[in-house]
């Protein structure tokens, strides 16, 4: 069942501090795909991923969900947007089990036994279902990526927005990464948008690529096509 | 930001969590695991300290006063003396200041950590209230607590106060002598004007911590910074307070 077509960011600006950061920035996620935003340090990726999950409030512009506003109508369209931290962003105070519980548990969904099982059948697909009783200060960057990500697949989400999931891990964690990626695409009921600086990666997983340039997309398109489009910016170093 | 603006914003954003925190009290019963928890660690970090300080304090209050009073023949009054200046005033502030560097400063660490490590924003994607989640407990926890703190600090600063008139030979009053007085002339309402001050002082502890450490911004220094700044506005809060909440309670004739 497809529960909307189109995610639009259209013509977002987004500034602090009178210095503009993304200057109306358009771009467009389709159902089901994954869309890596290739872009360098500092370029706003975040203050992007964060205005679409609702932290960061746009000074201008509009993100559509079908051409209907998302905040305006979050009751209606009923989709779920999940965000990866780049920082994973887990709770120190809990333990993994109560990290990826902590949805379910706050919004009274099922019985606590039921909520239980269900993370540890995520943390086990993810291959972390040993570190179930560990406090997050006990894991590896890795594993702790992993059950952020965990911690967003129990609210089953139509939409995934990754933060550089990668940038502070090694290439074993990394191939784990995009692994996890790509089997969420063979499940065919997530959009998978990814913002990372690190373009070796974005090739491992992408359907789709955008590059982000001093506060605007300059190239969008297929993976492919990207690839062949010969940018500067995709030029080994 | 100078100085007057930076305490009217402080204030401003005081009294916009206390409103919210007020409006998620419904919430209480999904948090009462929380609060639980909050109760068992602000009694476990003060009890043994409280019993310190009012032990203290009962004992050196008995044994000045005590001996201005045996100087005039009237030392038999220390108990009435003793016992109203600890339960109205030093009790309740005493009990205050502690929970504030004890407690209140550990929350303020607690919740600008959350803050500046991305936790508080996580919570916001996954629609959970900060305020219900993290203030709430806390508030209502520190509200049962400093009471509690405050009763349990008249009994153990009465007992200094009694085992050191007996004790001390200038002196020399009696245990039940001591008792009998105060007795006399301690009465309910010199007792809960005491919990009617913590009452207010677990207010201004509690959400002047939790405000001032969701408003935590940058990087981890902030969190020692805000930790400060939490004791700080605390303790000036306490004492201010302490001042106008005598003046009103003198006015509607409890003291
Ligand atoms: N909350 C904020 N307040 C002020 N400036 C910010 C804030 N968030 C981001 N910025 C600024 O916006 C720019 C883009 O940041 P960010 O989106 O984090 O970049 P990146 O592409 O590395 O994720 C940076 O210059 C950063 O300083
Ligand atoms: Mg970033």
């Amino acid at each position: 069942m497809k529960k909307f077509r189109l995610l639009k960011v259209d013509e977002v600006t987004k500034g602090f501090n009178g210095k503009t950061v993304l200057e109306r920035i358009s771009c467009e996620f389709f159902n089901n795909e994954v869309h890596v935003i290739l872009g360098k340090s500092g370029t706003g990726k975040s203050v992007l991923l964060k205005m679409i999950i609702g932290l960061i409030k746009p000074d201008l512009g509009k993100i559509s969900i079908d051409d209907q506003d998302l905040f305006e109508n979050a009751k209606e369209n009923d989709l779920i947007l999940s965000y990866i931290f780049q920082s994973s962003a887990l709770l120190n105070s809990l333990t993994v089990i109560d990290n990826v519980t902590i949805f379910l548990d706050e919004h009274n969904v099922g019985s606590k036994q039921e909520r239980v099982t269900k993370a540890y059948g995520i943390l086990s697909d993810l291959g972390i279902q040993d570190a179930a009783n560990k406090m997050p200060s006990e894991l590896s960057g890795g594993m702790r990526k992993r059950v952020a990500i965990a911690r967003s697949l129990i609210i089953s989400p139509d939409i995934l927005l990754y933060d550089e999931p990668t940038a502070e891990l090694d290439p074993i964690n990394t191939k784990i990464i995009s692994q996890i990626i790509d089997k969420l695409r063979d499940t065919n009921t997530i959009t998978q948008v990814v913002v990372t600086h690190d373009i070796a990666f974005a090739y491992s997983i992408a359907d789709k690529i955008s590059i982000l340039e001093d506060g605007k997309i300059i190239l969008t398109g297929d993976k492919d096509a990207i690839k062949n489009s010969k940018n500067a910016l995709l030029e080994p170093i | 930001m100078n100085r007057f603006t930076s305490i009217t914003v402080g204030i401003g954003e005081f009294l916009y969590l206390l409103w919210r925190t007020l409006k998620s009290i419904k919430h209480f019963p999904s948090s009462s695991e929380k609060f639980l928890f909050q109760v068992f660690d602000m009694g476990n970090r003060t009890l043994p300290v409280a019993a310190l300080i009012a032990l203290s304090i009962g004992s050196v209050l008995a044994l000045q006063t005590g001996i201005q009073l045996s100087g005039y023949g009237i030392e038999d009054k220390i108990g009435g003396i003793v016992g109203i200046s600890l339960c109205t005033e030093l009790a309740p502030v005493m009990a205050a200041i502690l929970m504030a560097g004890r407690v209140g400063s550990s929350i303020t660490a607690e919740i600008s950590s959350m803050k500046v490590y991305e936790e508080i924003s996580a919570l916001e994607t996954m629609n959970i209230d900060p305020v219900r989640f993290l203030v709430l407990p806390r508030f209502l926890a520190c509200l049962v607590t400093l009471p509690f703190l405050v009763i349990y600090m008249d009994l153990i600063g009465w007992l200094g106060g009694s085992l050191v008139s007996s004790m001390n030979q200038t002196i020399s009053v009696s245990f039940s002598s001591f008792y009998n007085d105060l007795s006399q002339v301690v009465k309910i309402s010199d007792i809960s004007v005491g919990i009617i001050k913590s009452v207010f002082f677990a207010i201004v502890i509690s959400i002047s911590s939790c405000s001032i450490g969701l408003l935590a911004s940058g990087g981890p220094r902030e969190i020692g910074n805000s930790v400060t700044k939490s004791v700080v506005a605390s303790f000036i809060a306490i004492l201010v307070l302490d001042y106008f909440l005598t003046r009103l309670l003198i006015l509607v004739g409890l003291l």
